[in-house]
């Protein structure tokens, strides 16, 4: 119906002044990226949140009938992460210790939505390595990179948001070193003109997006580097001071950033002084960020965003300020209806139990940014996402209490397995 | 002298009242006797007793001792449609604010030739917005279920011929409002990832009692034209009160566990103001035979309304300010009367009036919009005894939020009302 409209315009438009801006014929669009493109979301790829990726938004808006995603059945590969308990103690795990399958291996030609979650830019243009991200084989299928596949399928129109997984791996691993943990700028900006060089010579119009800070996200920002009443949930004070938690060196300093990858270690009294009840041994340097090593995320991330900057100008191709957007969420600036949305866990609304994807409100939010900088960019006029039933939805789900710590040991070792480091190939 | 025998009564009449909504642009309210609402509120260069609301120095031009009173029967209608991305276009929405009668009430007397006193009881100022669901399913409930603002003005006044064709006047406006605001608080449930509501909120500001005042001018150059203008000062008011918070339970005994450390149970102190604008009026009319034509320009000053804060005693959490932005506005008003006999007017007449609120303080709350308005009425005397009735018809212009409203609630908002006045006079 809409994709007619569009259709009848487009002649309309041709036939009375050909100089009008032409609309984008959405009929054959391709999604190239990682897992924020494949919607991934809490720890999984599952078909219930694949259908609220943002290309899956975009192309519904759009009246696409045929946009093709590599549909994984529940519970996801892997496990999808649920919220078993919130009290007395918040526990976060895999809610199956089975994973789904890949339900439509049989298309016969490449899927819309191309991106495979764990990619880097060089895997978006190389195959060298692609066996150290296990859905490429459920998704690529060995037919070529993501932007070989892109091209194959001769798209009119291409959205990219490739780089994430180049900077995300520090936050994830709270390491920083350029070249293990970071894809090295000069690297970063060498392949991804590459990949926006293959997209354009397809001839399709292309929108890309920029990194946003993963020093912002909830699986960093959560919880805080001084030890926490678990009843609670507010600092331990002691002489009116709240208690530094315990690293490698010493107390933390207090602009720390300690992991969600941290929690399950607390619970059994790691980083915890011994007068609070703790082991007194200290938290381990992989569950922490320390103020230079957000520095040189940040240092990289704005390097590798004016390489996006630089490549897409020389091509005309619009950039979506994905950096800002995730600042606005986590500055708490998306709030609608009376409800407060931010970046916080579990109750700002806007990421998934994860902590580092956004959840299907989150994604749905996301899909209105791209939705209007294609209509201001594109000269297109797609109708945003109506976000009501992604804030109102009456699923509730409760179960028994039981014990355990807050972010799992099998949460975090599902997140960093997912998500290698950029030096694996 | 005449104070404390009269003020008790009218400010007992006032408080027993029913409260009131807006209808003029804004909160304010022009429905201040049936004979000004028949010229369409052009009435700041005639006289009557409710000169003491529309030009306090038209009283100087009244004989004896008048006696006036009336309310204004109004029944608004509002209808919201939602737009993308939320509430979402699916979404319709119906208010229910009732019919509502603001009072009026006015008392002069005349001490000498040139000095007339009066007091007079009005509604300045009002509001009152309420939506159906508003406790189940209505979609702006977070932002508002229900607002009411009283502002109810005791003015004592004075006016002076000081010439035969020229007088002055001026009144104190001793302002009592208070204000209501009832509210849900929703937050994120994190089994869901989805919106729940977790308390219901009714919040009370306790009756304020501020002062400002009124002046103004009428000329009568001919036997047959009046220039009148009249002020009337802006007056802030502070209100202390309480809100009550009532949990709602969210169905999860861990979620409604975690909000119970968060969400109060009971009452919180709170403190808001308001700063009421003022209101400048510029008008003349013009008698000839059996005909009055009049016509009148108000300014209302609304910049001066430009946040609600909410402050939460102890609770800076819970705190917030309601960004309103207002802007001046005008109001263009004509009205014409043709007397019929000795006994009888007949009058009619239109105004515009542009409202004050952008496109992003546009909300549940406040749903404001431009209007016209036409106005019908008649007047019957006999003996000491009058009765003025008029009817205000009032076309609103849709109004949309433009995608930009501050709390992320778009839509269009389609709002009606008709109004019905009655008011009594007896002169001795």
């Amino acid at each position: 119906m809409r994709i007619r409209n569009l259709i009848v315009a487009a002649v309309l438009a041709a036939a009375s002044v050909p100089a009008v801006a032409q609309s984008v014929p959405f009929a054959s669009y391709v999604s190239v990226g990682d897992s924020l493109t494949a919607g991934y979301s809490s720890g999984s790829l599952v078909e219930s949140h694949q259908k609220s990726s943002y290309p899956a938004l975009i192309a519904r808006q759009a009246g696409i009938a045929d946009f093709q995603l590599p549909w994984v059945t529940e519970p996801g590969i892997p496990a999808e992460l649920a919220l078993v308990q919130l009290v007395p103690t918040t526990v976060i795990a895999p809610k199956s210790s089975l994973l789904g399958a890949p339900r439509n291996l049989a298309l016969a030609r490449p899927y819309n939505n191309l991106a495979v979650p764990g990619a880097t830019v060089i895997d978006a243009y190389s195959d060298a390595g692609a066996g150290r991200l296990p859905p490429a084989s459920f998704i690529l299928r060995g037919l070529g990179t993501q932007v070989q596949q892109a091209v194959a399928l001769r798209p009119a129109f291409i959205t990219v948001w490739i780089g994430n997984n180049d900077v995300l791996g520090a936050a994830l691993r709270g390491t920083a070193i350029e070249g293990v943990t970071l894809t090295p700028r000069a690297a970063f900006r060498q392949y991804y003109a590459a990949v926006i060089e293959d997209l354009s010579r397809s001839g399709a119009r292309i929108v890309a997006a920029n990194l946003p800070d993963v020093t912002t996200i909830p699986f960093v920002t959560t919880i805080p580097p001084v030890v926490v009443n678990p009843t609670t949930r507010q600092p331990v004070l002691v002489g009116g001071q709240p208690v530094p938690l315990l690293g490698p060196n010493g107390p933390l300093a207090s602009n720390t950033l300690v992991t969600l990858g941290a929690s399950s270690l607390l619970a059994q009294g790691i980083g915890i002084p011994r007068e609070l009840g703790g082991t007194g041994s200290p938290l381990p340097g992989e569950v922490l960020l320390d103020a230079n090593e957000v520095a040189v995320i940040r240092d990289v991330t704005a390097a590798d965003n004016n390489a996006i900057r630089d490549v897409c100008a020389a091509k005309s191709i619009p950039v979506l300020d994905a950096n800002a957007i995730l600042r606005d969420f986590a500055a708490g600036n998306r709030s609608v209806g009376g409800i407060d949305l931010d970046s916080g866990f579990l109750t700002g609304g806007l990421f998934s139990y994860d902590g580092v994807h956004p959840g299907d409100l989150g994604y749905a939010v996301l899909a209105n940014e791209w939705i209007g900088l294609i209509n201001s960019s594109l000269g297109a006029n797609l109708p945003v996402v109506d976000l009501n039933p992604f804030l109102f939805r009456n699923t509730a789900s409760t179960r028994g209490p039981r014990g355990g710590f807050e972010f799992t040991r099998e949460a975090w070792e599902q997140l960093l397995t997912a998500f290698p480091t950029v030096d694996g190939r | 002298m005449l104070r404390t025998r009269v003020a008790p009564a009218l400010l007992a009449l006032a408080l027993a009242a029913v409260p009131t909504t807006s209808h003029a642009s804004g909160f304010a309210i022009f429905e201040q006797g049936a004979r000004g609402m028949g010229f369409a509120g052009a009435f700041t260069s005639q006289s009557d007793p409710t000169s003491i609301f529309h030009n306090a120095a038209g009283i100087a031009f009244l004989k004896g001792t008048q006696l006036s009173f009336g309310g204004t029967l109004i029944a608004p209608t509002s209808d919201f449609t939602g737009a993308n991305p939320f509430p979402g276009e699916a979404v319709t929405e119906t208010g229910d604010a009732g019919v509502i009668v603001p009072p009026t009430f006015d008392f002069t007397h005349q001490f000498s030739e040139r000095l007339v006193m009066g007091v007079g009881v009005h509604v300045p100022y009002g509001l009152r917005t309420r939506w159906k669901n508003r406790e189940t399913t209505y979609s702006g409930r977070f932002i508002s279920k229900r607002a009411q603002v009283q502002a109810f003005s005791l003015n004592p006044s004075v006016a002076w011929k000081v010439a035969d064709r020229f007088a002055i006047g001026g009144g104190l406006d001793i302002r009592m409002s208070t204000l209501e605001l009832d509210r849900n608080v929703g937050i994120i449930n994190p089994f869901t990832l989805s919106a729940v509501d977790v308390a219901a909120v009714e919040l009370k500001g306790d009756r304020a009692t501020d002062f400002g005042f009124n002046l103004g001018v009428l000329a009568r150059p001919s036997d047959h034209l009046s220039l009148g203008a009249s002020y009337r000062h802006k007056v802030k008011q502070a209100f202390t009160g309480t809100a009550d918070f009532n949990r709602l339970s969210t169905g999860n005994s861990q979620l409604d566990a975690l909000v119970a450390l968060t969400i109060p149970a009971g009452p919180v102190g709170v403190a808001t103001e308001i700063e009421f604008p003022s209101l400048l009026s510029l008008g003349a009319s013009y008698e000839w035979n059996e005909w009055t034509v009049a016509g009148q320009v108000d300014f209302h000053n609304w910049s001066s309304f430009d946040q609600l804060p909410l402050e939460f005693e102890g609770r800076p959490d819970l705190s917030s300010v309601v960004e309103e932005n207002y802007s001046n506005s005008r109001i263009y008003r004509l009205g014409l009367e043709r007397k019929v006999g000795e006994r009888w007017a007949l009058r009619g007449g239109y105004y515009y009036d542009e409202t004050p609120a952008p496109a992003e303080s546009v909300s549940p709350l406040l749903p404001d919009a431009d209007r016209h308005g036409i106005a019908l009425g008649f007047g019957f005397k006999s003996g000491h005894w009058s009765v003025d009735v008029a009817n205000w018809y009032l076309i609103f212009k849709q109004r949309s939020t433009e995608g930009v409203n501050r709390d992320n609630y778009n839509g269009t908002y389609d709002n009606g009302a008709e109004l019905f006045a009655v008011t009594v006079g007896y002169g001795f």
